[in-house]
């Protein structure tokens, strides 16, 4: 779409109106004009904005409406049902999600957003997904891009991006509460109130509540990975002709139940991890002005801080983050976008035996500039040139370009495609990590070898992965009712880092113990290519289907290094979903989901099918009662293994119902 | 495109199909005067109605109800036919979707209407050919694509409606002609 002139338009009181009684959110347009109402642009498909259709990339829109549909709670969850993503959940707080491979115990090529502000750890990378995983209630959807987008987003996003947007605190006035409680979701609660604070402007607050039972481990017993998160939040957007302002704070607590046993450096040489917690908040503000030549500037900043212990870490960080943005029109075609951020990261670690950190403190000053063209040629041709160059602490600098091209062959047909090239920076963990795996016990190298510690360590030579990724994309609608979505890649990646093992050191923390040490190289190449395709189909006015299926193949070289088949061996080959949503009368809705991911061969992981069913009733006009079915397709099954944590734990199938209310 | 959602998101730029027809409608009832004998009263309502196959959910209710236009309550009606609209200001048909009547059906419907000061709103360039007086058109390619208006002014003038100046100035096309020339 053509992004720029959307922030450009006069603002519209569109006002959505969430009814209970039918989980569609009908937008209604209150105190229209004839110029504004000729400047909307029409959504397609199932009445939600979708900006993805001309899009040259591979992008992908899952609502909150369709999400709670078919009873999605959480967003890894909801992300199963995205192309091409794959979702692993290992414990109950623990996901592993990446999407086009690399599906690691530490996911660290996927770049995730929430209303703007980078979520991913600058220790290794990675989401701690623990503590944005519930679905906000005043989501309005999540975005997901396959592919590298790093000229826009920066470095890692690499594999992808998933953008989680909350509304607009103008659409969500009144007051929602919802209760709920079932056989896994122990128990949960969400409550908002949202109201007007003068002329344009709107608020609210809330908070939210979840209990999270334990999953089961191979001989049936309770895993001991229960948790609870608890947030408080507020949101405030004020919008006119001239400028647009949106300020969000939110505070999170965390307890987690910790299974398992740790490495511990004296006999049996392994010990009960204590409990975790996960606690922090961030404040967030965004202004934008339109000025009078049909541009805007717009500036962001947010601060975060995080105190965090769930193992094998303990850390605390303050993270800062300001980013101005410029948008304008050069003559008809062009549409130019630059703008700069900088980032300063103030990251702790409490060492532990387990894992440490040298040195443990690290403060880390990043900043990065972009500019990008969209550029119109003719009626149906569309050219996107980007670069950013950004300047981190390890590596120095780093660029991103990338290009896209866009033909619309008809009205309702466009082919895309992109070349583009995406880095992943190493981290913290990556240079100063010193991981310990296991204790041997003694005598395990001989009779007089003394307790060995295996321990991954970092380097601080290393340099960063890279990327280039070349994808070719189609997509077309039929009507309002239909609408598919093609995409073929290839990507080639260079400098990968895998793990070689060292010679045993029989030194350096002798007599008390050995130590068998691995390190991280620069020295693996990948190539992967894969498919997905996503579809909608409107096939009757209250009912929708949706259905997508990937394909991927990922090669990972030279496999003497440590971690290179793992990579390979656990990526699924071809995941596939089905969802129907559909409104009985008035007050019936019943969502149906299936999915089927393929086996990951390195991990011991079979093949599985699920299923959720969520039947929900309005009770009355602001009374909705839900009842839903998870994972209902086994009684258990096993998504991901892993040798760091080596705990074989099952997801189970699970009912939960949830009452929810609304003025 | 690929600029960060989040900005795309503050500003509401995109709408469902239906709400902006409502919109639409609720500006007409505005801006379209009526002759004084089609109402009963000064402050009876301006009902709208909607022939046959109804495409707006409850959005046009929505959009109308508790709103003002020229100092009358609005009122949405659903009804079958053109037969059942004696109470009718405002008469939409839903050309477009599955459930569409057929030309000669609309064409029927259109002529029944037009005896009396009832506002006649199609979704298709051709109804006006028909003798609808408004009708909307979607304008623009890909995912760009608007919603405007034609009007028609023979078949209002035949029927007492004017439409004011402002109105006509949002149309994309205005018909002068009589439809056996359009």
């Amino acid at each position: 779409m053509n992004a720029a002139t959307v922030p450009l338009q006069a603002v519209i009181a569109i006002q959505l109106i969430a009814a209970v009684s039918s989980a569609r959110a009908d937008v209604i347009i209150r105190n229209p004009t004839f110029e504004q109402l000729a400047r909307i642009t029409v959504t397609s498909v199932t009445g939600t904005a979708r900006p993805q259709f001309t899009s040259p990339a591979a992008a992908y829109v899952l609502t909150a409406e369709e999400l709670s549909y078919v009873g999605v709670r959480n967003i890894p969850d909801g992300l199963r049902y995205a192309p091409g993503m794959q979702v692993s959940q290992l414990q109950a707080a623990r996901w592993s999600i990446a999407t086009r491979g690399f599906n690691t115990i530490a996911v660290d090529k996927l770049l995730v957003l929430i209303d703007g502000r980078s979520v991913y750890t600058p220790l290794w990378s990675g989401v701690y997904w623990e503590q944005h995983a519930w679905l906000d209630q005043d989501l309005e959807r999540v975005e997901v891009i396959n592919g590298p987008a790093g000229s826009v987003w920066g470095a890692n996003a690499m594999n992808g991006v998933v953008n989680i947007l909350s509304r607009s605190a103008r659409d969500t006035q009144g007051t929602a509460l919802t209760v709920g409680t079932g056989t896994e979701e122990e128990a949960f609660g969400s409550f908002r109130h949202g109201g007007t604070a003068g002329e344009n402007a709107w608020y609210r607050a809330y908070l939210d509540y979840s209990r999270q039972d334990d999953t089961e481990l191979g001989n049936g017993q309770p895993t001991g990975d229960a948790w609870d998160m608890a947030r408080i939040g507020f949101r405030y957007d004020r919008e006119d002709e001239a400028q647009r302002i949106f300020f969000k704070a939110e505070g999170q607590s965390g307890e987690f139940d910790e299974p398992g046993v740790i490495p511990s450096p004296t006999p049996p040489y392994e010990e009960r991890p204590p409990r975790g917690y996960n606690r922090g908040g961030f404040v967030q503000g965004v202004w934008s002005r339109r000025l009078p030549d049909a541009s805007e500037l717009s500036v962001s900043a947010w601060y975060e801080r995080l105190d965090r212990r769930l193992q094998p870490t303990d850390e605390q960080s303050n993270t800062f983050d300001i980013g101005v943005r410029y948008l304008t029109q050069l003559g008809g075609a062009h549409t130019i976008a630059a703008g700069a951020l900088y980032r300063y990261v103030e990251h702790e670690t409490t060492s532990t035996f387990q894992l440490s950190f040298l040195p443990p403190a690290h403060t880390l000053h990043q900043w990065s500039a972009y500019l990008q063209d969209e550029i119109k040629l003719g009626e149906r041709f569309g050219a996107t040139v980007g670069v950013r160059v950004e300047d981190n602490p390890f590596t120095g600098n780093e660029w991103q370009p990338d290009l896209r091209l866009s033909w619309s062959i008809t009205d309702h047909q466009l082919l895309w495609a992109a070349l583009g090239r995406a880095v992943r920076t190493p981290t913290i963990a990556d240079e100063s990590r010193i991981f310990i795996n296991q204790v041997l016990p003694p005598g395990s190298l001989g009779i007089d070898s003394p307790p060995i510690i295996r321990a991954i360590l970092g380097d601080t030579t290393l340099d960063s992965e890279e990327l280039i990724a070349w994808q070719l994309g189609w997509r077309a609608r039929w009507q309002d009712d239909a609408m598919l979505s093609a995409s073929v890649f290839y990507n080639d990646y260079d400098r990968l880092i895998l793990y070689q093992p060292l010679p045993l050191d029989t030194a350096t923390l002798a007599p008390d113990f050995w130590v068998l040490p691995l390190a991280p190289v620069n020295g693996g190449t990948a190539h992967s290519h894969g498919a997905e395709l996503a579809g909608m189909w409107q096939a009757a006015a209250r009912w929708r289907l949706f259905g997508e299926v990937s394909y991927l193949d990922l090669h990972v070289e030279p496999p003497d290094l440590l971690l290179a088949t793992n990579l390979a061996g656990s990526t699924a080959q071809v995941q596939a979903s089905l969802r129907s949503n559909l409104e009985l009368g008035n007050d019936w809705e019943i969502g149906i989901g299936l999915r089927y991911v393929d086996e990951l061969p390195a991990l011991n992981v079979d093949s599985y099918v699920e299923a959720e069913v969520r039947v929900a009733k309005a009770l009355s006009d602001n009374v909705k009662l839900a009842l839903v079915g998870r994972n209902l397709w086994e009684a258990r099954h096993a998504e991901f293994r892993s040798a760091s944590f080596p705990i074989d734990s099952y997801i189970e199938r699970s009912v939960h119902l949830a009452l929810s209310w609304r003025r | 495109m690929f600029l960060p959602a989040a900005l795309l998101a503050a500003s509401a730029h995109a709408a469902p199909e239906y709400s902006i027809k409502a919109g639409y409608i609720l500006l007409f009832t505005r801006y379209v005067e009526w002759p004084a004998r089609a109402f009963a009263t000064p402050g009876a309502p301006i009902v709208v109605c909607v022939v046959g196959a109804d495409p707006f959910g409850s959005v046009l209710d929505a959009t109308l109800v508790g709103q003002l236009s020229q100092r009358r309550p609005l009122s949405v009606r659903r009804v079958p036919d053109a037969d059942a609209t004696q109470d009718c200001h405002v008469a939409f048909i839903g050309t477009k979707g599955a459930e569409r009547p057929s030309s000669e059906q609309t064409r029927q419907w259109l002529d029944v209407l037009a005896e009396r000061p009832v506002l006649t709103i199609t979704e298709t360039i051709e109804s006006l050919q028909l003798g609808s007086m408004l009708t909307f058109v979607e304008e623009g390619v890909g995912d760009q694509s608007r919603i405007r208006f034609d009007a028609n002014l023979p078949p209002m003038h035949r029927a007492g409606l004017s439409a004011s100046s402002q109105m006509l100035l949002a149309a994309r096309k205005i018909h002068r002609a009589t439809s056996d020339e359009l």
